[in-house]
């Protein structure tokens, strides 16, 4: 996709319930975390009954919570499930980081064509 | 040899799509992997367990070269109007189709239209404010 910053159209499922969002790669990040707007879409009232996770960002030190979801990269393969995190508090931007999407693909970013390559692991 | 590994010996990058051990399809064009991204989507369908799934999802060659060309209409229509974007920063956008159905800083006003409209898998975007675009937050 074209775009100034690596990223990619998703999907997340909860049972039958479903949101498409944007979300950036990020190699420095080992999570994958959403605004806890879409996890509101899926049925998730409130992210805090979510598995807490301590990350540290350059402003210091949040939870996220995880959930057992599945995820679609579009147009790339069938969904799969894994750990997906939310912030508690809204966010610019959901992450696509390292313990599920990167460890799904092998990607490539061509800065001068604005485009991303992926390869499934 | 496997059939996977038959392919190895070829040169040219292509997409191959296993089902059980037998290769189900194989296109030399990867332009062609949203008609084989539908295809693997029907067939999981008929195909439940899903390690089976996953078994055409990890059997794709390593020769297979995958590109991210394939979005929603939505996402289409986000990246054809990027340039546009600036004027509802700080703002949530609920576009549906290629169309931009409604647009607030109040996600709950987003919320309502998707129930009232009964609205299937719904694609929403937050446009970033300069201050937020230029921050780093993780």
């Amino acid at each position: 996709m074209r775009g100034t910053q690596p990223a990619m159209e998703v999907t997340l499922f909860a049972g039958a319930q479903s949101t498409k969002a944007v979300g950036i790669f990020d190699s420095g990040s080992v999570l994958t975390i959403f605004s806890p707007e879409h996890a509101d879409l899926i049925g998730i009232d409130d992210v805090r009954t979510g598995t807490p996770e301590r990350i540290t960002t350059l402003g210091g030190s949040i939870d996220v919570y995880m959930f057992d979801l599945e995820i679609q990269l579009a147009g790339v393969g069938p969904r799969f499930s894994g750990q997906i995190g939310f912030f508690a508090g809204h966010s610019p931007r959901n992450i696509l980081g390292r313990s599920l999407i990167f460890d799904a693909f092998e990607i490539g970013f061509h800065e001068r064509g604005q485009h991303v390559n992926l390869r499934p692991e | 040899m496997t059939p996977l590994g038959q392919l190895a010996e070829e040169q040219e990058p292509q997409l191959v799509i296993f089902s059980q051990g037998t290769l189900f399809d194989r296109r030399p064009d990867i332009g062609l992997l949203a008609n084989v991204s539908s295809q693997v989507t029907a067939l999981s369908a008929n195909y439940p367990p899903k390690d089976t799934v996953t078994d055409w999802y990890a059997a794709l060659s390593s020769r297979a070269y995958v590109h991210s060309g394939t979005a929603s209409v939505e996402m289409d229509w986000l990246t054809a109007n990027a340039q546009e974007l600036s004027k509802y920063a700080g703002e949530w956008l609920l576009i549906q189709g290629r169309v931009l159905l409604a647009h607030s800083n109040n996600f709950r006003r987003l919320r309502a239209i998707i129930e009232d409209r009964a609205i299937r898998s719904p694609f929403v975007y937050y446009v970033p404010t300069d201050e937020e675009s230029n921050s780093v937050t993780i």
